[in-house]
């Protein structure tokens, strides 16, 4: 069998298992290893972006952690391409950095003729089978990344291995679904919590929290006011425009909140499902209690969150509110991990730890990013930093912006493989004792106003 | 090391307090700097620093002759081989920063010559009028009764910025020409430079009424149990602050009747060139070089330091220049190092990824040489740690539509044609127009010029009049 199939193949056919997270760390290492060699001479000939780092680095080769920490990417690599592309709809531009920072998209052979927006570039691309995933940032700037057919396969295989690890649950149509999303969108939570809800959910009982798909461009809109303020070339009534449209959005998301909360307290007493992230979740079931919810949701109802909340102000107890509200066990939560960019997502055990599945690799790295850190007591403590295997649209080892810890010893939950724990925080959102007076500035600072709220 | 300013204990460095001039030494109070290091300070004695306004300053009345007297001895006095403060705050200094050794001493080297007497005198003149700063000068109003003026001394609270000596220095000046009440809020990046002159005018007249009106302290920025206690109108005038957004934000709680914000904003500086760089291959690489001088003063971490740099020309052209800016770049100079840490890993993904968008060219390396990034607009990221963006025009006057009110220094080459655009530029908000390769500008800075877009002494003074009438 090994003789014939490569080590990434036989790592991405666990996904298949029973339970792929019941592995050892040192029974796969080296496998690991020839796998990640393995993506890196497949995607290095398909990606000039990887090429050109493995040239600078002088990296030829993966056998051990080490030879890779050179190789990995920050998520600033898919926000990379400038906004003025888009605002002068430069698209031969844009498409030419996609395919630099993807492996395998063909952007250049479709044809754009005539698109007007960014939105309408991402449907052209999709209807050309070309899928480009957006995520979303707080600061009004999006990230641009490829999926392959498989990718996405691989993606939506995860999410079922995912809800049937967690908690049971099986993809049989049966359920209501509380979809906290916009029914169509390029986003790429859109696309894979979407065919999840289809999945899992009756079809006459899947309720969105939008029928508008959510379009790149409303989002860039804030980035490009934060701009033309900065440059003085706002006007008071564009201003006044922006800010009236983001409050009207909020009465428009409140609206939907209580049309669903509604929805919720009628299904009450059928298993269902909840697919979201904390924000709209914890804003949604406040809304179905003052709307009578009374006694919680059915207690074979499933639900999933997780997510930053990307600067959200929720009350510190959100979690044990949300929990009270519903009363449904820890073993009816789906929680995870993981980051916008990357396709394997990290489910969370009994335990509230978020285990690893065996093709990917964590690494934990310095403050800077500069060193790989040694485990101290079978732990590991500091930046969180990911190599998805599965990955082939583009590069999977992305260092994320999180602070966290990496137990590689088994989890009291019994599975003998890594796990994170649940104290994962955002760099940004650490106290950095920064108390640093500096006379040097960033235009952004000139730009002021509660702008930032308007980020959906 | 031995223990007159700082003391270092393994890791752990002691920072005294300057209270009414004389030192204060305590290791009561932890702190931790932005790297991690820890810190000891004594406890903050509140009541101590605050003056009550029943009593004038220890220096109202004293003739301004005899502070520049003072000053003068102190900027001679501030020689890193003799002065033992001023040498032991740069071997703290420099063991905790990102600069090498030699910037960071050079920064000291001249600190000394911020003192010059003739100049500081100049300042007050300049700024203040003749007379006003030592008591009552009468003005002459067309048909009025005479009336009086003076300019009387202030009560001060500096929020200090912490990137340079200079900056340490200029507070210190500032506050003493003022005649006035002096607190001093240290920044945990300089914990030093500041105790360290105010000791060596105290080694000069310890009981000078200039040194007692000085007091220095470090609590964390914002800290509210400190600032809403004393940031009041009945203990001071004025909130002097530097510095970053969520400094002036802090300050803005507490500004009220009878208590004033001054603030030095963070600031933003850029380049423009002229198409006269290209006459010969010496002249642009001399040109390239004067770009790097402004790039470069400490590190690109200073608000003149020059981030964007408009240039006349073709992109066969201006790809010439960044070729050269980026040979120029490497070089070591007196406020820069020639390689210096490695580029932020968020600002190199984004350059690697445009270097494919076919409008894009980048030059130099990631290594902590210098990185060039020519493109056809500004970059969308802010570019730091001897990064520069590049951006090819027609015109000089083309470039202006960059400039903002974040804009505060533009070094012009040709020197010939700032008159071109400075009232264009001024127009934009602009704040100070410099020849290229000059924007550090120490001695020109503040000192009688104007800085940030006002005379600072004119603005820290409490302007009083005695009128008459018929």
């Amino acid at each position: 069998m090994a003789g014939t199939t490569t080590a990434l193949d036989q790592l991405l056919a666990r996904i298949d298992d029973e339970d792929p997270f019941y592995y050892r760390l040192e029974d796969v290492r080296a496998l690991q290893l020839q796998a990640a060699d393995e993506r890196f001479q497949q995607l290095r000939q398909q990606m000039p972006v990887l090429d050109q780092r493995s040239q600078d680095t002088g990296t030829e080769r993966i056998s051990g952690l080490a030879d890779m920490l050179p190789l990995f990417f920050s998520d600033a690599t898919y926000k990379s391409y400038p906004e003025s592309l888009v605002e002068q709809r430069n698209w031969k531009a844009l498409g030419s950095w996609v395919e630099a920072t993807s492996a395998g998209a063909n952007i250049a052979q479709v044809d754009v003729e005539g698109v007007q927006d960014i939105d309408e570039w991402l449907a052209r691309l999709r209807d050309a089978g070309q899928y480009l995933y957006v995520s979303s940032g707080t600061s009004g700037r999006v990230s641009l990344f490829h999926a392959s057919a498989k990718d996405r396969e691989r993606d939506l295989a995860m999410f079922r291995l995912a809800w049937r690890w967690a908690t049971g649950a099986v993809p049989d149509q049966s359920r209501p679904v509380f979809a906290l999303f916009p029914v169509k969108g390029s986003h790429r939570m859109m696309d894979s919590f979407g065919r999840i809800a289809r999945d899992f959910g009756r079809p006459d009982a899947i309720y969105y929290l939008s029928d508008q798909p959510l379009r790149v461009t409303d989002v860039n809109s804030l980035g490009r006011l934060r701009k033309a303020i900065g440059a003085g070339t706002a006007t008071p009534s564009e201003i006044d425009a922006f800010e009236q449209k983001s409050a009207e959005k909020q009465v428009e998301m409140q609206q939907s909140l209580e049309r669903l909360a509604d929805a919720v307290v009628r299904h009450r007493n059928e298993p269902c499902l909840f697919i979201g992230t904390w924000g709209p979740e914890y804003r949604l079931v406040k809304t179905a209690v003052d709307r009578g919810l009374a006694s919680g949701v059915h207690p074979d109802s499933v639900i999933l969150a997780g997510g930053g909340l990307k600067g959200i102000v929720l009350p510190p107890d959100f979690k044990e509110q949300l929990q009270q509200a519903l009363r449904l066990d820890n073993s009816r939560y789906l929680l995870l991990y993981g980051m916008a960019e990357l396709s394997t997502i990290m489910p969370a055990c009994s335990q509230r730890r978020y285990h690893i599945a065996p093709w990917m690799i964590p690494i934990v790295l310095d403050k800077d990013s500069e060193r790989i850190l040694e485990p101290k007591d079978g732990r590991l403590t500091g930046r969180l930093g990911f190599f998805d295997l599965a990955l082939e649209g583009r590069w999977g080892a992305l260092i994320s912006g999180d602070h966290g810890t990496v137990d590689l010893k088994p989890c009291p939950c019994g599975c003998p493989g890594p796990s994170i724990l649940d104290t994962i925080v955002r760099y940004l959102d650490l106290p950095g004792g920064d108390d640093r007076v500096n006379c040097a500035g960033t235009i952004d600072a000139y730009v002021r106003g509660a702008l930032g709220s308007a980020v959906a | 090391m031995s223990s007159l300013t700082g003391t270092v204990v393994g890791k752990v460095i002691k920072v005294p307090h300057i209270v009414h001039g004389k030192a204060v030494f305590g290791d009561a109070v932890e702190h931790r700097s932005r790297v991690g290091d820890l810190f000891l300070t004594p406890k903050l004695d509140l009541d101590a620093l605050v003056r009550p306004r029943s009593e004038p300053g220890p220096a109202f009345e004293v003739p301004l002759r005899e502070i520049l007297d003072l000053l003068g001895e102190t900027g001679r006095r501030l020689n890193l081989d003799t002065n033992p403060h001023l040498a032991e705050a740069l071997d703290l200094i420099s063991a905790s920063s990102r600069h090498s050794r030699r910037v960071v001493e050079n920064t000291y080297r001249v600190i000394g010559q911020t003192f010059e007497p003739g100049a500081l005198g100049y300042q007050v003149e300049r700024e203040l009028g003749p007379g006003v700063i030592d008591g009552w000068v009468p003005v002459y109003k067309p048909n009025a009764p005479s009336c009086q003026v003076r300019a009387f001394p202030p009560r001060l609270v500096h929020i200090m910025a912490g990137n340079g000596p200079p900056a340490a220095s200029i507070s210190i000046i500032r506050g003493a020409l003022t005649k006035g009440i002096n607190l001093l809020k240290l920044p945990s990046n300089d914990l030093f430079t500041a105790t360290a002159i105010l000791r060596t005018m105290a080694d000069i007249a310890p009981d000078h009424p200039t040194v007692r009106s000085f007091s220095a302290a470090y609590w964390r920025g914002g800290d509210e149990a400190v600032e809403r206690l004393i940031y009041r109108p009945q203990y001071f005038d004025k909130l002097v602050a530097w510095g970053g957004e969520a400094t002036i934000r802090h300050a803005l709680k507490y500004v009220g009747p009878g208590f004033e914000l001054v603030q030095f904003d963070p600031k933003v500086s850029m380049s423009m060139i002229g198409r006269e760089a290209f006459c010969d291959a010496e002249t642009l690489e001399r040109v390239a070089g004067l770009a790097a001088e402004d790039v470069n003063m400490m590190n690109q971490e200073g608000c003149a330091s020059s981030r964007h740099q408009f240039v006349e020309g073709d992109v066969k052209e201006v790809d010439r220049y960044c070729a050269a800016l980026a040979r120029q770049l490497a070089v070591d100079r007196f406020w820069g190092d020639g390689k210096i840490w490695k580029t932020p890993a968020d600002i190199r993904d984004t350059v690697e990824g445009l270097r494919f968008t076919g409008t894009h060219a980048v030059f130099g390396h990631y290594d902590g040489r210098g990185l060039v990034v020519r493109s056809n607009e500004p970059v969308d990221f802010h570019p730091i740690a001897k990064t520069v963006n590049v951006i090819p025009v027609a015109s000089l006057r083309d470039a202006v539509r960059y400039a903002s009110v974040a804009t505060q220094t533009v070094g012009i080459y040709p020197r010939e044609r700032k008159a071109e655009v400075r009232d264009a530029l001024a127009n934009a908000g602009v704040q100070r127009v410099v020849t290229l390769g000059s924007a550090i500008g120490l001695a020109t800075t503040g000192q009688g010029l104007p800085h940030d877009g006002f005379l600072p002494l004119q603005r820290l003074m409490r302007w009083v009049s005695d009128e008459e009438s018929e």
